[in-house]
């Protein structure tokens, strides 16, 4: 009884700590991008990690999502001769949820996990220690870069998502399951606002922002040599799609 | 190339991800920038049950405001629209509270009323409303009917339940047997009668669809050429006209003389009455010269053999028959129609005189003959010239069965005719040959008529087939013909217009 109280004590006590060391990590690395002079040249590579090389993976993962929607949807619709319906169900799904969601995972998946291994090997191989004696704010130097770069390039990733999750559900829905293409069209206009997209997009800056401060946090606070770099990689990437499917729901709630 | 720099990388991708999210949002056209530009109506609805803000407000279905707010006011729903600033609300458009389909999404439609009503200013009011049903108001009413249909056939079941009923409808039942009886034996009679009517009708719709357009094309044309006729010949009418006024005028006179002609012999005819009744009495009792013949059986059978003479003329003028008529043919070569104007005196059934007036757009046709000389050889070239003229036929007729034959003068020129009759005379098979000339080959014309019904028919065939000088063609034509019945006795007594 007592081990398990004690355990309780424990496991909040982790979970308070970790809570104030992201929100101190957080606040200090936005506290920074408001301070010149910028680590342009930082910025920019942390930008064509987390977008540029992101963009197959999203293509990908967005096209999909958009035809087997249609597929879905079509098989649900047909039954009450809505099959027009099709083309607004896939618009605004992609665009809501879908779009910014897998976006956020795929790039938690890729770029997070490598971000975390990257900085936990550079804890580990005490180069972050080497940056504070030569007097470079490692939060600065590192940290930083990679939230503004996460913060930036996942709307951008998620339009794109939006765009071809879109095109995906109008190749099959027309194509394959034969609804009017003029109809398609314009049930998609008829429905999706840019209320819509642009919810999206403000959801994807946050999910961003998680990813990339999740997998911070657990590449700086990295311990116990190559094991600990693995345990970081794992960590911060759980961390980054639970915190973004609940931010999701809450951010979801609040903006409809 | 050279490898892109990350820079380069990145400022692609930001401008990629900028255009697709300018071309979506410009798609989806949801951007309101100019929220204010417009200019705000109100109308009040009974009830504005399902309406939300930012409702479409539409016009013919084409978006053209937005609801921007809905308030309560005398438990009444104050709805105000935001119309757009270039489109114009008139005070008499009525606005409607409707779904897109049955489970559609709501909106307002604005009908429009008449274009001269006065436009409404902003801040304005829509009076005229009008709520759709909606779907439960519907349903009430359906349940209403089905309550309805319910007492009916209550009522029925009344009238038609027990012994009483069913002997009712029993004998019901036994009339309308027999009167389907009487149908069927109705039908089975006429089937073939009917049968044939069928075929007929079927043959002359097809004819129709087939023909249709070559026949109003042809109407159209005869519509032209009679209006041409009679612009042409206005002076003659007027005169013909004229005539007949002076005619009118001097057969009135004729009667005032005839009038004081009777009075006067009024007294001497009272004169012979008289002596005509001595004679009678004379004659009666058998006394001078015409007693005498009057009772001589010989006489009587005189005077029968010539009254069956009187008879057989009477007889004879009412056979005379007179038709009247107006064909054009379009020659499909020649662009132009040729019009007949034909007038068909018929003493008998089998034999009949053909006057005609024909317009021949190419009537007069003259050979010019050149020799053009070019370098050394002569060559001689031949030229038509065709122009307009009008021409006459008058032929003698007469009916063989089916085969009619015919002969005269055709089209200014001597020639002959042949008719082959089909199917009750309804169509008709036509050979004609004239104007017998070696160097052009006589004209020849072949052709095929068919009686849509008692007045009007219409014919195609080919004309000039033989032509040396290359005048054939094809002509497809429509006409009418009628009898008349007061040209036969006006014949002899009408005064002809000079």
């Amino acid at each position: 009884m007592r081990e398990f109280l004690e355990e309780t004590g424990r496991k909040t006590r982790t979970v308070v700590e970790i809570s104030g060391q992201i929100g101190l990590m957080l606040s200090q690395a936005l506290m920074w991008i408001f301070v010149p002079p910028y680590k342009w040249r930082n910025i920019i590579k942390q930008m064509e990690f987390v977008g540029v090389q992101s963009v197959f993976v999203v293509v990908l993962t967005g096209s999909f999502t958009g035809m087997v929607l249609a597929l879905q949807s079509f098989e649900a619709l047909k039954r009450f001769g809505a099959e027009s319906m099709v083309a607004p169900t896939v618009a605004l799904s992609v665009a809501r949820e879908l779009g910014p969601v897998l976006t956020g995972l795929m790039v938690a998946g890729r770029a997070g996990s490598a971000m975390a291994t990257e900085l936990a090997t550079m804890r580990v191989t005490e180069q972050i220690d080497a940056l504070t004696t030569m007097a470079i704010n490692p939060t600065r130097y590192l940290i930083t870069p990679r939230i503004l770069a996460g913060i930036l390039m996942l709307p951008i990733l998620t339009i794109i998502a939006d765009f071809v999750g879109i095109i995906g559900g109008y190749v099959i829905g027309v194509k394959m399951l034969g609804i009017n293409s003029g109809v398609y069209i314009a049930r998609t206009v008829d429905y999706l606002t840019f209320g819509d997209i642009m919810d999206g997009l403000i959801k994807s800056a946050v999910f961003g922002l998680i990813l990339t401060l999740s997998a911070c946090y657990y590449g700086f606070y990295a311990t116990g040599g190559a094991e600990g770099v693995g345990k970081a990689a794992t960590r911060s990437m759980v961390l980054g799609c639970v915190l973004i499917l609940a931010s999701d729901y809450v951010m979801t709630s609040m903006m409809y | 190339m050279a490898r892109l720099s990350s820079e380069a990388k990145v400022g692609l991708f930001v401008i990629i991800g900028i255009i697709i999210l300018v071309f979506m949002s410009l798609r989806v056209g949801g951007i309101r920038f100019m929220r204010a530009e417009g200019y705000e109506l109100y109308v009040r609805f009974d009830s504005a049950a399902g309406l939300d803000k930012d409702v479409s407000v539409q016009v013919a279905g084409v978006e053209v405001g937005r609801v921007r707010d809905i308030t309560l006011e005398d438990y009444k729903a104050k709805v105000v629209l935001m119309i757009r600033k270039d489109v114009k609300i008139g005070t008499d458009f009525v606005a409607v509270l409707t779904t897109h389909g049955v489970l559609g999404e709501r909106y307002i439609d604005l009908i429009p009323g008449s274009p001269n009503a006065p436009l409404l200013e902003p801040g304005g009011e829509i009076t005229r409303t009008k709520a759709y049903t909606d779907i439960e108001k519907f349903i009430t009413i359906m349940s209403d009917v089905a309550g309805d249909i319910k007492e009916v056939s209550r009522s029925f079941a009344s009238v038609f339940g027990g012994a009483e009923g069913e002997a009712t409808i029993k004998e019901i039942v036994v009339n309308i047997q027999d009167l389907t009886d009487r149908i069927n034996r109705m039908v089975a009679a006429n089937d073939e009668k009917f049968g044939r009517t069928m075929d007929n009708f079927e043959r002359f719709s097809q004819l129709l669809r087939e023909e249709g357009p070559e026949i109003a094309g042809g109407l159209r044309n005869i519509t032209d050429n009679l209006n041409q006729i009679i612009a042409e010949n206005r002076d003659t009418l007027k005169g013909s006209i004229n005539n007949f006024e002076t005619a009118s005028l001097k057969l009135e006179k004729t009667m005032d003389a005839v009038n004081r002609l009777v009075g006067n012999v009024e007294s001497k005819i009272e004169e012979s009455v008289s002596s005509i009744k001595s004679i009678t009495e004379k004659i009666d009792r058998g006394e001078g010269t015409i007693a005498k013949l009057l009772n001589d059986p010989t006489t009587h059978k005189n005077i029968n053999t010539a009254l069956s003479g009187v008879n057989d003329y009477l007889g004879r003028i009412k056979k005379f028959k007179v038709f009247l008529g107006y064909r054009g043919e379009y020659l499909a070569d020649a662009e132009d129609t040729k019009s007949y104007f034909s007038l068909r005196l018929q003493p008998k059934a089998d034999k009949y005189y053909l006057v005609e007036v024909v317009d021949d757009p190419r009537g007069s046709r003259s050979i010019e003959t050149k020799d053009v000389t070019q370098g050394g050889t002569t060559t001689t070239t031949k030229e038509v010239k065709t122009l307009d003229e009008f021409k006459f036929s008058v032929q003698v007729a007469k009916r063989f069965g089916d085969l009619t034959l015919r002969g005269g003068i055709l089209e200014s020129t001597g020639g002959v005719g042949a008719d082959f009759y089909l199917w009750d005379d309804n169509i008709k098979f036509t050979f004609e040959a004239f104007d017998f000339d070696e160097e052009r080959n006589p004209h020849y014309k072949a052709g095929l008529t068919y009686n849509i019904n008692r007045y009007f028919f219409i014919t195609g065939g080919y004309d000039d087939f033989a032509s040396k000088i290359d005048l054939d063609s094809y002509y497809l034509g429509a006409g009418f013909q009628f009898e008349d019945e007061d040209i036969k006795y006006l014949l002899g007594s009408i005064p002809i217009p000079k």
